[in-house]
């Protein structure tokens, strides 16, 4: 059977629960540290290092699977330590965030790994000029018991709803793009634009915060749903945003970025927008034609529910890992 | 300026010839004793300096050379030898040449070869001064029974430099007393060297003093930044590692090993590696693979201390499994097991590190290739099959279809089928598609890695349905049809597998003939019927289902407005309003209305040979067809296209397919009836039948 050990990103705000049932969904034999949150209870990373290492002595895993962030907790030497304690486990450690330049905190700790798994291939390069020679693509997926679709309860509430928050301007590089978007949506649909998220300017108007499973029950109760991310210009990059919109079952605009052809079809699965002006066209023609809105929302929450969820894409990283025959 | 050596031989020399006389020519110009001459003309050659290559037939092997016009420059020399013998010989303003035989000369040569040869960058070799021999000649390597004399430096009979092709050209006196063999420059009898130029431009082939590790690379450290790879993971082909790997050790690279932790030594004419506390020793190995396990003996004596040493496989990206090794005080084979992992460059590594104390002496490294990789067995973890580290976007996107979880289709009503029952796996995403569409009909038929429920479904499948791309070792295999040449690996697979179930008849011949050994049967995957044929419900619409993205892509690009509405079934590619694509998620009932309302069925394919469930559900439903695959052409309603294969791909005359569009948007409207037993298909394929 498949050991693996798995070192999530849990905070206080929450667990990674939909990974844990994609694991036991194939039948491994699981074992979770919780790396950071034994790490905020005691401030203390040599503690949580050395109870790593007596783990992965104590398990010897086939996989090492971690998403250690930025976080300095575990760092290379105990990796390293790790490697000689287990030497025939594949270690493993993936990011989903991305940013301008490639985090040094991550790139040094993939000498001591096998691979380095990022969730996009148009900075793939960048990763390897700075060092990160063992570095793989793989992409995020989404959990679906917390995305999924559900029957409004009466009408809906929104024409076209965005959540995400705002950054400083030059922070990323689209930033302004949405803000743009959420201002025009805003002013063409007023009230029935739902815009959510943390530190939007008062002229956006109201807008609130939610979280978890409150950004699926506002998606669904949305005629359409709006994706745009901060890096909109970067390989097969998108968040787990564009798939907890299409899973929701509504019609999901999605501002174009590269590489969408690989998974998704405009117009059957999604719709993709490359301006501003384009997402209003389209909140209107979702608006007018109900049954193709919904035709198209339906295929988008069908593809993701079969390509795209945590389940999905472990079996696909069991796949790439050749780890296959252990299950 | 020409900066590399050009060859002449055969019948390039002919280019050069001016006039020859008892002189003919097979494989070279062959000269006649007394009378053979051979005049060249190099006018157009832009060299500096040639080199004439010679071999005597027979006789005394006296010739003379005549350069220039006036023939000012009068060389005597005699070919030695029955090898090949080389007379150099700067040309500089000259373009004529004579050669020609002695009045004394008896017996024949041959002029095999000229070579033109560029002039040399600098030259350090105009050696009368003592130190710049001595720097010429440590460039070169090693050396023998040279000896300096005053400012002359003499050569013997069979005295030799190394690294031979480092030196551009060489003179000495008497002339032509050597010969360029195995790289080396060898001395015919006593001379001395006059001239001696060095190929600069090979400066990076020099030997040099003080270097640690010659032919080793020194060791990987494990450190944050791993060093530059110059391959970037590739596509992986297992290859059958059929030899050993065996390794001895040779004491006459001790000199290059300053490194007194790990060093070669001989004793009693048998050479040995000696190691101490801190020593490491790296054995690069080309033929080691990523992901498999290796049996290492070694054979280790414990001179003195506590014997341990550690042995490790190495790689490019990080070290990977270390095994401890206890020597003896006498010499003992020891047998470990090694793990690669993935990476590139893997070195086995012999180290002493800090629990070692003292020495240990290692005779003899044998590398084996555990048979547990090579033998058929299926559930074997650590097989390799395709590796999926492409980034390639079409790779990129099958990665990701072939993992999808599908649900199965909900039928109202259905008829299901108890007394079939077995398990079946599909490894590609279409294989899936059928099976999420058939199983309902099958309730005791489990499927393996379909869908959540079916992930943990540990028992062996009977069949598997597979695409060359996604093959896995399996006993019984029915495999999508293919127009692709078979990698390694997939013949390695294939030649384990019992029973293949194939739609092609294309691929059933070709299979035959290279797995003789493999049972082969033809064999559809039959979709469901579920719709019946209705004359009145047709209308001017055509659908086509994705096989090939290329085909797609020219389909598009050549269809108008004006032509009739098109359906593409399980494309992502984007399309004009005038064309509309059916997502390959939408529900059975769904598609088969759209097809049930069409009238053309569109087929382009790379294999054009093939039984196709797609294709006969369409008849069923009265479609007529357009397609190149010739399985079809004899049937009524079907207008064959020809195609034509370039690069390896398939391709259709577009102009001819849209003139048959509109032949078959006419065509009388019947329903065929194409057999498709769901029940007969999944026996077979299950082997029940």
């Amino acid at each position: 059977m498949l050991k693996v050990l798995y070192l999530p990103l849990n905070t206080p705000e929450g667990t990674q629960s939909g990974m844990y049932d994609a694991w036991n969904a194939l039948g491994v034999e699981l074992h979770v540290f919780d790396f950071y949150m034994k790490f905020l209870q005691d401030q203390n990373s040599s503690k949580v290092r050395a109870e790593f290492l007596q783990e992965v002595s104590k398990i010897r895993p086939h996989l090492v699977h971690m998403q250690l962030q930025f976080t300095g907790v575990i760092d290379y030497d105990t990796l390293a330590k790790a490697r000689q304690l287990s030497p025939q486990s594949l270690f493993v450690n993936w990011s989903g965030d991305i940013r301008k330049n490639v985090p040094p905190e991550f790139v040094s700790l993939s000498g001591a790994l096998d691979y380095a798994l990022i969730s996009n291939v148009g900075q793939m390069e960048l990763y390897k000029q700075t060092g990160c020679k063992n570095c793989l693509y793989w992409q995020i997926g989404y959990d679906p018991k917390i995305s999924h679709p559900k029957e409004p309860s009466g009408q809906f509430m929104y024409d076209i709803s965005f959540t995400g928050n705002m950054y400083p301007v030059d922070l990323f590089p689209d930033v302004k793009l949405r803000l743009d978007a959420a201002r025009a949506i805003r002013k063409k649909f007023g009230k029935r634009a739902g815009v959510f998220g943390n530190g939007y300017s008062l002229d956006i108007g109201p807008t609130s915060v939610v979280k978890g499973s409150q950004t699926n029950d506002v998606y669904c109760t949305s005629i359409s749903v709006l994706s745009i991310s901060n890096f909109n210009d970067v390989s097969h990059y998108f968040s787990d945003r564009l798939l907890a919109c299409m899973a929701s079952g509504r019609p999901t605009i999605s501002y174009r970025f590269p590489g969408s052809e690989s998974y998704f079809t405009d117009g059957v699965d999604l719709i993709i927008v490359n301006s501003i002006p384009e997402i209003l066209q389209a909140v209107e023609y979702c608006l007018t034609h109900p049954e193709e809105a919904n035709r198209i929302g339906h295929n988008g929450y069908k593809k993701v529910l079969a390509e795209h969820t945590y389940t999905s894409r472990i079996v696909e990283l069991i796949k790439m890992l050749n780890l296959d025959g252990l299950l | 300026m020409n900066f590399k050596e050009k060859v002449f031989l055969g019948l390039d020399l002919k280019n050069y010839i001016v006039s020859t006389r008892a002189c003919r020519f097979k494989e070279g110009y062959i000269f006649e004793s007394k009378f053979g001459k051979a005049n060249f003309n190099f006018f157009d050659l832009n060299y500096h300096k040639i080199v004439l290559t010679f071999k005597k037939i027979s006789g005394n092997g006296k010739l003379v050379l005549k350069l220039g016009a006036d023939q000012q420059k009068v060389i005597e020399s005699v070919v030695l030898l029955k090898s090949y013998q080389s007379i150099e010989l700067d040309l500089e303003e000259d373009t004529l040449l004579e050669i020609s035989r002695t009045s004394e000369s008896t017996g024949e040569i041959i002029l095999h070869q000229i070579t033109a040869i560029p002039k040399s960058l600098t030259s350090e070799s105009q050696g009368e001064d003592l130190n710049k021999w001595k720097s010429i000649i440590k460039k070169c390597g090693n050396y023998h029974q040279l000896r300096l004399i005053g400012n002359k430096l003499l050569a013997g009979e069979g005295s030799w430099i190394e690294n031979g092709n480092l030196i551009l050209q060489i003179e000495t006196e008497p002339s032509g007393l050597f010969l360029r063999e195995n790289n080396r420059i060898k001395f015919l009898g006593s001379c001395e060297i006059k001239k001696m130029e060095l190929d600069y431009s090979q400066r990076s082939n020099f030997s040099k003093k003080n270097e640690l590790y010659q032919h080793f690379e020194v060791p990987t450290p494990v450190s944050p930044f791993v060093k530059e790879v110059n391959k970037s993971v590739k596509e992986y082909t297992c290859q059958i590692f059929d030899t050993e790997y065996h390794q001895t050790f040779d004491s006459k690279k001790s000199k290059l090993f300053v490194n007194k932790l790990a060093k070669l030594t001989n004793s009693n004419a048998k050479d040995y590696l000696i190691l101490r506390r801190g020593g490491v020793f790296n054995i690069p190995i080309a033929n080691l693979e990523s992901n498999c396990e290796y049996q290492i003996e070694c054979t280790l004596q414990k001179l003195n201390g506590n014997g341990k040493i550690h042995l490790s496989i190495v790689s490019d990206y990080c070290s990977s499994s270390s095994t401890l090794c206890v020597a003896e005080a006498q010499l003992q084979t020891h047998q470990v097991q090694l793990f690669t992992k993935n990476g590139t460059s893997f070195k086995l590594q012999l180290a002493m590190k800090e629990d070692g104390i003292g020495e240990v002496l290692v005779s003899r490294i044998l590398v084996n290739k555990k048979s547990l990789i090579l033998s058929p067995d299926f559930n074997n973890p650590l097989f390799k099959g395709k590796f999926f580290f492409s980034d390639s976007l079409d790779d990129i996107k099958e990665r990701t279809q072939n993992a999808a979880l599908l649900e199965l289709e909900k039928y109202e009503p259905y008829q299901p089928n108890y007394e079939i029952n077995g398990c079946v796996e599909a490894t590609y995403f279409y294989g899936k598609w059928w099976l999420s569409k058939v199983l309902p009909f099958f309730p005791n038929v489990r499927a393996k890695n379909l869908n959540e429920d079916s992930l943990k479904n540990r028992e062996s499948a009977d069949v598997v349905i597979s695409s060359l791309d996604t093959l896995k070792f399996a006993e019984r295999i029915w495999l999508m049809e293919f127009k692709d040449p078979l990698q390694a690996w997939q013949i390695q697979i294939l030649t384990q597998v019992k029973y293949l179930l194939t739609p092609s008849l294309k691929n059933y011949f070709f299979l035959k003939e290279n797995f003789p050994k493999m049972e082969l049967e033809l064999c559809q995957l039959s979709l469901p019927s579920i719709l019946s044929f209705s004359e009145n419900e047709k209308f001017n619409q055509i659908v086509y289902l994705e096989k090939q993205l290329h085909h797609t892509k020219n389909l598009i690009q050549s269809w108008q407005e004006n032509d009739p509405k098109l359906y593409i079934l399980g494309s992502n590619l984007k399309v004009p309003s005038y064309i509309q694509i059916i997502s390959k998620y939408e529900n059975y009932v769904s598609i088969m209305k759209q097809i049930q309302q069409s009238k053309v069925v569109l087929d382009l394919a790379d294999n054009n040979h093939y039984d196709c469930g797609f294709l006969n559900v369409c008849r069923n439903l009265g479609l007529a067809m357009i397609t190149n695959n010739q399985k079809y052409f004899t049937f009524s309603n079907v207008l064959p296209l020809k195609s034509f294969y370039q690069d390896n791909k398939c391709y259709v005359d577009l102009e001819a397919l849209k003139n048959k569009v509109q032949k078959a948007m006419s065509f009388p409207i019947y329903r065929n009836d194409v057999s498709s037993d769901l029940s007969a298909c999944l026996k077979k394929l299950l082997g029940k039948n």
